[in-house]
């Protein structure tokens, strides 16, 4: 046998024999009777960070994602839709209220009316479900989004941005809208359809800022946590 | 920028659920397969949180893996990481592994291997190796075929070289304890 094949079985040995090795240790420590252990408090804590974390990792990565997909499909950039526009004066002056047009896929709100006067105040909600643990905030330079997450898997986010000329694009395919006035603020209310994956939403427009709340939990919860929003002091 | 507002899932539910369960489901095992290295609880569930940590990290090769391989992968990285700990501990261990001479990268047991006893004094001899060169061998043999060098050394954040040099020395190692070369003594303190 030439020293090639002599270097391949040896490797093959070696290769089964490494397996074995590790089979056969597994195999003890498994039939070793077990001493009863209950793990610390602390590492508990930490493996269930540990579990948050990616959780969250995966869910601001899918949003950006899908985000990009419905960017690319409702032309949801000002610059596409209304670049011409936005350069005048009166059309600018002129924003007020919501348009809703509702097309095959997705429902468009377009802010068009009188000129808000947008603040300088950051937006927060004061009630926020127990449980809830405030995992990431993103500032943009006309708003901000913030995503709160349970431990059970539940996630509430929040997002407001300038209405001047927004356009906010909500798949429609397997939801039910709806409206509600509460303290004279309209609030539209996306409910999915039984079988669907959509979560429950929120959508309004007030001092000049469009409002959002996208949630596993059900609409009375996520109506709750919308009319407590108010300027932070 | 102006976002769409639409549905986000929380996660991929399948990985989730399978490292978390997997977690679940091993995580004694794991913790009494450190406990073999490191010999005080605390390290050891240490270790298994710094394996499932780089479980996560690397996941994508990690659910390229089928089942077995999965928990083997795993198992090696508890034991990895609880070697680690106690290298952090212990410099002496360090410096005995660089005075381990190489032979050439030669590894012949075809003649040493002969009958079913032959080779499982092979596997014996595999068990009593150092951690670090039992580690290296599992890397190399225990994850999938024809892992390269390159891959091993990726994961475990040294150098192609340093794996290389591992890898023969383990073999020289074991050549020593199979007969096949001189026998190399542990310094004594």
């Amino acid at each position: 046998m030439n020293n090639q094949l002599r270097n391949e079985v040896s490797e093959t040995i070696l290769r089964r024999a490494i397996i074995d090795a590790f089979n056969q240790d597994m195999a003890e420590i498994e039939s070793e009777p077990a001493e009863p252990y209950t793990f610390s408090e602390a590492h508990n804590a930490r493996m269930r960070a540990l579990f948050r974390r990616e959780a969250r990792r995966e869910a601001m990565s899918k949003f950006y994602d899908k985000a990009k997909r419905a960017a690319i499909i409702v032309m949801l950039t000002i610059s596409t839709l209304f670049g011409t526009l936005l350069t005048d004066a009166n059309f600018r002056a002129t924003v007020r209220d919501a348009l809703i047009t509702r097309y095959e896929q997705f429902t468009l709100f377009r802010f068009i009316g009188e000129n808000y006067e947008v603040g300088d105040s950051d937006w927060l909600p004061s009630f926020i479900p127990y449980g809830f643990e405030l995992i990431e905030t993103v500032e943009f330079h006309i708003g901000r989004l913030i995503v709160w997450e349970h431990p059970n898997g539940n996630y509430i986010q929040f997002e407001y941005f300038s209405a001047e000329g927004a356009i906010v694009g909500v798949d429609n395919e397997y939801t039910e809208m709806s409206f509600i006035k509460l303290d004279g603020i309209e609030y539209f209310v996306i409910t999915p359809l039984a079988g669907s994956e959509h979560s429950f939403q929120v959508l309004w427009l007030m001092n000049g800022y469009v409002f959002t709340l996208i949630s596993s939990l059900d609409s009375e919860i996520l109506l709750e946590i919308a009319i407590s929003v108010a300027p932070i002091p | 920028m102006f976002l769409a507002t639409l549905v986000v899932k929380l996660e991929t539910p399948e990985e989730k659920q399978t490292i978390s369960e997997l977690y679940m489901e091993l995580r004694f095992l794991c913790h009494r397969y450190a406990m073999k290295v490191t010999q005080n609880t605390t390290m050891a569930e240490d270790a298994v949180h710094n394996a499932f940590e780089s479980i996560i990290k690397n996941k994508k090769t990690f659910f390229a893996l089928d089942k077995e391989q999965q928990k083997s992968y795993i198992f090696i990285a508890v034991k990895r990481k609880a070697i680690d700990l106690m290298r952090g501990k212990d410099e002496s261990e360090k410096s005995y592994l660089d005075d381990v001479p190489e032979i050439a990268d030669n590894f012949d047991i075809y003649d040493v291997v002969e009958n079913e006893e032959s080779y499982q004094n092979l596997v014996n001899h595999i068990k009593t190796l150092p951690d670090i060169y039992r580690d290296i061998f599992q890397e190399k043999y225990l994850r999938k075929e024809n892992r390269t060098n390159k891959e091993i050394a990726k994961e475990l954040g040294i150098s192609e070289k340093a794996v290389s040099k591992r890898i023969i020395r383990a073999k020289t190692m074991l050549l020593e304890k199979m007969g096949k070369g001189v026998i190399y003594e542990q310094p004594t303190a």
